[in-house]
């Protein structure tokens, strides 16, 4: 499962073209979907779009450049162009590939930026033993009865095919906005710290590292849902675990530049049995009893990459979760 | 080693051969002789030999009536026939790997679920205590037991046994033996046995420990050429049983709903071809074995309709082992060998979940979780399948060195053992259930939920290890003794639990409504080998003179990641095969054999072991320093042995045989809260006649006395195996 998720970066991705030169060395072409957080320096509403970048990397003697394009930056309604020069890539372990101090060259078509850096990541931050798709695979069952899984389908809305590398980046776009990309379906994983106390006197605390938060943002309905995956919010016996736990309806809102999600009294579903082959949650199951009397997520680096998280279940439990879908290098 | 229980030359007619003389003669190849570097009695091992005069007289024609004879070697009898758990100086195992290897007739028998079965005209049982990894490889961690059946170069003519006994028991069998000439011979055995069973099911009445039996074996030996032997043994048999008399603690009953029973057909063939020059010898043993078996059971063991289990296998091996040795005289002696197995299991185990299964282990769970929404099952049957291909090879050599240095000899010897292990997995189950919506305190139909489940694996392992032994024996003269010292690795290939499936796909169903842990498959289906540092001191001391052998040892086991099977609390289907820390285990043994007289026999034997834990936490509690459950703390034997002659020619002799076997305390859980009190079982016996006709009246625990072969805990209820209780019988023996 890990494997899915982690991208070799010369793997999969939506468009890949890959050449020889002939002259010993080797370019690549990939553009990568992210979504793009556009802050106006005059302080007034952000916005919040879905878009891509096309990373184009070469390699001679065994160093790799690379440059990055968009087409789909899109600022006031209007898809904005740029085209970056060419900068070595500092390897930072893993799946990791950083280029710094990036600007363009209007000159070479497009608008300028600068005081760019981009990363591309894998995940990096998941447990050893996630396994949701395992579990929430939709099948299908042929005219003979056979049941198969349908590849390449992933168990909630807006994301279909293999999850594609991560765009991490910020830069300056012209002298009127700051961007700042960040992933709309993002798996968080860290530590959550929950206190429980029930009506039969008995109370506790509890820590996991295995609960997963999936956050996935609708940017046009400025909604998000919040998958929770080995949801256990005591050590109790008397509590299952739940597989996954899918908060819907909560609020996007923005704050200087970064943004929250809150909501308030929201009954969570769980998924139940095998999924359609297009993911419904009008087919997954109220839990009323788990109802989440306050939810509210806020981002904690200037990267949008890690989060902290608290909310409070049926009026029993609290939980306090941090942690981040993918680590952030020191020298970033 | 103790030699020839019951073998008494002097009770012999001078012109008769007695088939029960112990070791072998040289015409003949076992796998056994040709891993003797020396007489047994010379080796550092601490080994009992039991003739088949012995055998016969303590009505044992099978592995688990030698237990507790053996100082330190206790088989439960509980279950069925498919259950050999054989525990030797603390170490056993229940399920899967075996950790003392059998041997019959030179075939190696890799899957203990065909380890218990009857064999007619056995000619001796040995049995090797201690790591025998060395030379015998996997799965021999404990000992080893070589079983060889009676040759037609050493008997000729007709073998006639009828036995009828307690329970509606009876046993037949003829054997034809016939030497051609003085190179070849060709024995014909055929068995029958059957028994109508001691414990009932209270839910029906019927006898639930019912069996039928069927076996054949078909025994060649040829020395066709100056210092070439062939030896080919082909056996087959087939089983009906019921089994399982389990009674539920709470109420001391065995009473369930659902049939239990246990079918299994096996084929063996081995075949020994052996060179003897004068330097050297080379010896092949090849083998081929398949069993097909049902094990069905009420799972629940209860007069409910929980969930039932069905285990389907069919496995088939090859085995080649081939062992060259050097001169067997002279001050320096070697052999060299190779072994290599390929066996290939396919099993169906469906687990079958029934109404109350579905209402109490589901639904329940399911509806507490979330009320306000709760299920119901659209059948009330389903089942969860899962099914199994598990190809494992292996290959290994091994080499021994012995120097004999005046009267010291030293010994050195290495094995590396290389296996390789493949689970390919089909987990499957179409089901589903609706759920209701609980409105104003009405349950009103919400929507359908299909379960479909399909889930296809492959899990590998592979294993090398090296398995060293040394040893250093001082002779104390011809028929005086010995006194040996030695340190050995013992090792228990790892594997995959497959029972544990069902709970797998069972909490995989749970995660599938919302409730319940993911397990993951290759963490709970995969253990790893156990393996053990074996220090051992012992002797053998003989005192012709006054017609006496001491055998004594002393031991201590040092166990890393031993192989324990437990039952986990709660609701869950299946066992699990865990790698416990670390564990440990001392003590010792004594066996005595005397012929006070030409016609007194005094034998006796006995085991101490102290086997706890040294590390071992579940997560859930820490068992440091408990006793390791099923393995009993002391074993005891005692028989003795009385011929009077009747005056009568024809009548020949009358014999007396009183013995008393002793097991316990045996604990039964990790927790050591449960656990069986040392208990005494007493037999005897007449025998009228001699080695041509003879009638044997017997009786087994004459004293009634009740006493439990097992334990365990299933969905939280605790249940328990009496053991037999008084026993009686008759057999009829005629040999011409």
């Amino acid at each position: 499962m890990k494997k899915k998720l982690i991208y070799a970066l010369a793997g999969c991705s939506l468009l890949l073209t890959a050449c020889n030169t002939g002259n010993g060395e080797n370019e690549q072409t990939m553009t990568y979907p992210t979504c793009n957080f556009v802050i106006p320096k005059d302080g007034t509403t952000p916005t919040m779009s879905y878009g891509s970048y096309t990373f184009k990397s070469k390699m001679s003697a065994s160093l790799w450049d690379m440059s990055v394009s968009t087409t789909s930056l899109s600022i006031n309604n209007t898809a904005r162009t740029f085209v970056t020069q060419t900068y070595p890539v500092v390897n930072v372990g893993g799946y990791k590939q950083i280029i710094k101090n990036v600007s363009s060259d209007p000159a070479s078509g497009g608008y300028e930026i600068s005081n760019g850096t981009f990363m591309l990541s894998a995940y990096d931050n998941l447990p050893k033993d996630f396994l949701p798709n395992k579990v929430f695979t939709p099948t299908q069952k042929d005219e003979k009865g056979k049941i198969s899984y349908i590849p390449g389908t992933v168990f909630y809305p807006n994301m279909t095919g293999y999850i594609s590398p991560l765009v991490v980046a910020q830069y300056d776009f012209g002298s009127e906005y700051k961007v700042k990309t960040f992933f709309c379906d993002a798996f968080y994983a860290g530590k959550t710290n929950t206190s429980y106390s029930l009506p039969n006197g008995m109370s506790g605390m509890a820590e996991s590292e295995k609960m997963v938060y999936r956050v996935i943002m609708d940017l046009d309905k400025k909604k998000a849902g919040i998958v929770i995956y080995n949801a256990k919010f005591s050590d109790s016996d008397k509590e299952p675990e739940k597989a996954a736990i899918y908060i819907p309806g909560l609020d996007i809102t923005f704050q200087g530049e970064s943004y929250e999600i809150s909501g308030k009294d929201i009954i969570p579903l769980i998924p139940e049995g095998n999924l359609p082959a297009l993911p419904d949650p009008d087919k997954f199951t109220p839990y009323p009893t788990f109802k989440f009397n306050e939810f509210k997520m806020v981002m904690t680096n200037s990267w949008l990459t890690s989060t902290r998280m608290e909310f409070s279940v049926a009026d029993t439990y609290k939980g306090y979760f941090s942690g981040s879908y993918v680590k952030i290098p020191e020298n970033m | 080693m103790s030699v020839g229980l019951g073998c008494v030359p002097l009770m012999m007619r001078a012109d008769e051969v007695r088939p029960d003389t112990v070791g072998v003669m040289l015409e003949e190849v076992n796998v056994a002789g040709v891993k003797q570097m020396a007489r047994l009695n010379d080796e550092p091992e601490a080994a009992t030999v039991l003739s088949g005069s012995a055998l016969e007289r303590l009505g044992v024609a099978a592995i688990k009536g030698i237990s507790d004879v053996v100082p330190n070697f206790y088989v439960p009898d509980y279950g069925s026939r498919m259950t050999s758990s054989i525990y030797v100086r603390g170490i056993g195992a229940r399920m899967d790997q075996p950790s003392v290897g059998l041997n019959v007739d030179n075939v190696p028998y890799l899957n203990k679920d065909a380890y218990d079965f009857d064999i007619p005209d056995i000619a001796s049982v040995e049995m090797l205590r201690g790591p025998q990894s060395t030379l015998y490889g996997r799965n021999t961690m404990a000992g080893v037991i070589n079983v060889t059946t009676l040759s037609p170069m050493r008997y000729q003519g007709w073998r006639l046994m009828a036995e009828y006994g307690s329970g509606e028991a009876i046993k037949i069998s003829a054997g034809w033996y016939h030497k051609f000439n003085s190179r070849a011979g060709l024995a014909i055995v055929g068995a029958y046995g059957s028994r109508d069973g001691v414990f009932t099911n209270q839910y029906n009445g019927k006898k639930v420990d019912h069996e039928r039996n069927w076996s054949g074996r078909v025994k060649f030996h040829w020395r066709f050429k100056d210092g070439w032997n062939l030896q080919n043994t082909a056996a087959a048999g087939y089983l009906k049983q019921g089994g399982y008399p389990y009674e539920w603690k709470e109420t001391g009953e065995i009473a369930y709903n659902d049939t239990c029973f246990y079918h299994r057909f096996t084929f063996t063939d081995g075949l020994a071809i052996r060179y003897s020059g004068d330097n050297y010898s080379v010896a092949s043993i090849t083998s081929v074995q398949h069993i097909n078996d049902n094990m069905t059971l009420d799972q629940d063991f209860l007069p409910e309709d929980f969930f039932t289990l069905t285990q389907k296998k069919r496995e088939t091996a090859l085995t080649e082992d081939i062992v060259v040795k050097g001169k067997e005289d002279g001050s320096y002696r070697w052999l060299a060998g190779i072994f290599a197995f390929y066996k290939h299991l396919d099993m169906d185990a469906p687990v079958t979940f029934k109404d109350r299964g579905i209402a109490d282990l589901i639904e329940k769970h399911r509806n507490e979780a979330n009320p306000m929404y709760p299920i119901s099952w659209n059948t009330r049957e389903f089942s969860l399948n899962s099914n199994f291909t598990i190809p494992t090879w292996g290959l290994s050599a091994y080499h021994e060195s012995d120097l004999t240095l005046g009267k010291w000899t030293l010994s050195a010897a290495l094995r590396l053992d290389y296996e390789k292990s493949v689970l390919n997995y089909l987990s499957s189950c179409d089901t589903g259930y609706a759920i209701y919506q609980l409105t104003d305190g009405k349950y009103e139909y919400y929507r359908d939920t299909e379960i479909y489940i399909n889930d296809e694996g492959r899990i590998s392992r592979d294993f090398l290890t090296l398995l060293p032994k040394l040893s250093a024996t001082y002779s104390l003269g011809e028929d005086g003794g010995n006194i040996y010292v030695k340190v050995s690795k013992g090792y228990k290939a790892g594997g995959f639990n497959t029972q544990m499936f069902s709970d797998v796909l069972q909490q995989r169903l749970m995660v599938m409504m919302g409730v319940g842990t993911q397990y993951d498959v290759d963490r709970i289906v995969s253990y790893k080998p156990e393996k053990s540092w074996n220090y051992e001191i012992g002797s053998h001391l003989l005192f012709p003179e006054i017609g006496v052998r001491l055998d004594l040892a002393a031991f201590y086991i040092d166990c890393r990641d031993q192989q324990l099977t437990m039952f986990p609390d709660g609701t869950t289907t299946g066992r699990i095969m865990t790698n416990a820390g670390r564990t440990r285990s001392f003590g010792g043994e004594i066996s005595v054999n005397a012929e006070l007289t030409d016609r007194l026999i005094l034998n006796c034997s006995y085991g101490y072991t102290n086997a706890r834990f040294i590390r071992f936490n579940d997560g859930i509690s820490d068992y440091k320093g408990k006793y390791l459950p099923y393995a009993p703390r002391n074993t005891f034997f005692v028989q003795g042995i009385w011929s009077v002659p009747t005056g009568v020619a024809w009548l020949g002799d009358v014999t007396f045989d009183v013995n008393i076997r002793g097991t316990g305390d045996i604990y039964w859980n990790e927790s050591n809260t449960e656990h069986q009190n040392f208990y005494a079982l007493l037999g005897a016996g007449i025998t009228l006649g001699d080695d041509r006709l003879s009638l044997q009246l017997w009786g087994k625990n004459l004293t009634d006395t009740k006493y439990h072969t097992f334990y365990f805990k299933s969905m939280g209820n605790e249940f328990l195996q009496r053991g037999r209780g008084l026993e009686l019988g008759a057999t009829l023996r005629y040999n011409f």
